[in-house]
């Protein structure tokens, strides 16, 4: 018998929800009150926030040659969407780092979903992007899927990695022989039922076959050469053993020279850590 | 053309290709011979690999060569669902080797 994926997202809303911080900041920045103050004056309602916030403005994301001691420093240093979406990375580990969970650790899984964040932000910096925060959020987020399915149904997820194991066949096949769907699947629909942007959508659902993306093929691909890194760097995980198949047009729609991929994974090594510390306290 | 690792470059080598930083910025003219103070420069610059006259053999050659076949080992399984390898897979593959047999040399883990 199959899995409902219906099943799987019916009572999210006990689980988690979107972060409260997340949609007044949002809507701030989407009418015309976008102020650095007033920004400011919603992050500053959330204490344990603004000092999570604080700790990662100063991290080894960012190098600034000065430290940031008040969050309205930080909203004009770093920008008003990159702080809305570091509001969103942090919010989400905070709500999901409690839910009880069986055959993967942790801490373990959220180094390897920071990690793909870290590397994702990393190659989008290659190319110039306005708002790199984002990659690092969806690199975050892409295997958010699999928490649920581990935490809801822990019968079906078992069955899953063992036949994995013992095939050595992805994660991911392995879920969509077994449940009918698989963790990309259930992550873009908690994102959809969130009501978070679509692009978040596409690349976390399409995330393992980023060809198939349509309208944010080059944020996908982003996405999935970032995971095959991280995964053959073996920076946490997330359950999966291996480095999933990885689709070399991936690495062609991104368009930078292969020359620079021993300075992506110096600079993953040089700042996951610290941005994992600090992300996780 | 064959590329060594900065880990591997040595004194009175000599550079077979001009040798830029990330943006393209010519930091060495091709012919010249390293230096000490050369691979301190290439460090500070982040450069990482560099072609070298002559160069025809393994380019981690400076590690013991039971730590490499160990690290190509664990690599080859690691990727053991990437049956047909295409460049970036390839040049991943031979990163990420280099990246653990330095690691395990250094004794650390695979994991930072």
């Amino acid at each position: 018998m199959k899995a409902d994926l219906q099943y799987l997202l019916s009572d999210m809303d006990k689980l988690s929800s979107v972060p409260d911080v997340y949609i007044q900041l949002d809507e701030a920045i989407r009418s015309s009150r976008a102020s650095a103050g007033h920004i400011s004056s919603i992050i500053s309602q959330d204490s344990s926030l603004s000092v999570r916030l604080l700790k990662i403005v100063n991290s080894a994301f960012y190098s600034f040659p000065r430290h940031i001691d008040t969050i309205s420093r930080a909203v004009i240093v770093v920008g008003t969407q990159q702080l809305r979406d570091l509001a969103l990375a942090t919010s989400i580990i905070n709500t999901f780092k409690n839910i009880p969970v069986q055959f993967i650790t942790m801490d373990s899984f959220w180094k390897h979903s920071i990690a793909c964040g870290v590397a994702s932000r990393i190659i989008a910096s290659y190319f110039k992007e306005p708002n790199i925060e984002r990659y690092f959020v969806a690199g975050m987020l892409h295997d958010i899927g699999r928490l649920i399915i581990v935490s809801k149904i822990p019968e079906y997820a078992e069955r899953v990695f063992s036949l994995a194991a013992a095939s050595a066949t992805p994660l991911y096949k392995v879920e969509r022989e077994v449940l009918g769907f698989d963790h990309a699947k259930v992550g873009s629909a908690l994102i959809q039922l969130w009501k978070l942007p679509k692009s978040f959508e596409e690349i976390i659902l399409f995330h393992h076959n980023p060809t198939n993306a349509k309208q944010f093929e080059l944020e996908t691909s982003v996405i999935h050469i970032a995971d095959a890194i991280v995964h053959a760097m073996s920076l946490g995980n997330s359950g999966e053993l291996f480095v999933p198949p990885i689709n070399e047009k991936a690495w062609t729609t991104i368009g930078l020279s292969i020359d620079v991929l021993p300075n992506i994974i110096n600079l993953i090594d040089k700042q996951v850590n610290d941005v994992f510390i600090r992300f996780n306290t | 053309m064959p590329k060594i690792f900065i880990d591997d470059l040595t004194s009175k080598m000599v550079l077979e290709e001009p040798v830029k930083d990330q943006h393209g910025l010519l930091l060495f003219q091709k012919g010249i011979v390293v230096t000490e103070n050369i691979i301190k420069t290439l460090r500070e610059w982040e450069v990482f690999e560099v072609s070298i006259e002559g160069n025809d053999h393994e380019q981690t050659s400076s590690i013991d060569p039971l730590i490499l076949k160990f690290a190509k080992i664990e690599i080859q399984d690691l990727f053991c669902n990437n049956i047909h390898r295409g460049p970036f897979t390839s040049e991943l593959i031979r990163h990420i080797t280099h990246r653990l047999a330095v690691r395990c040399s250094k004794g650390m883990s695979n994991e930072s």
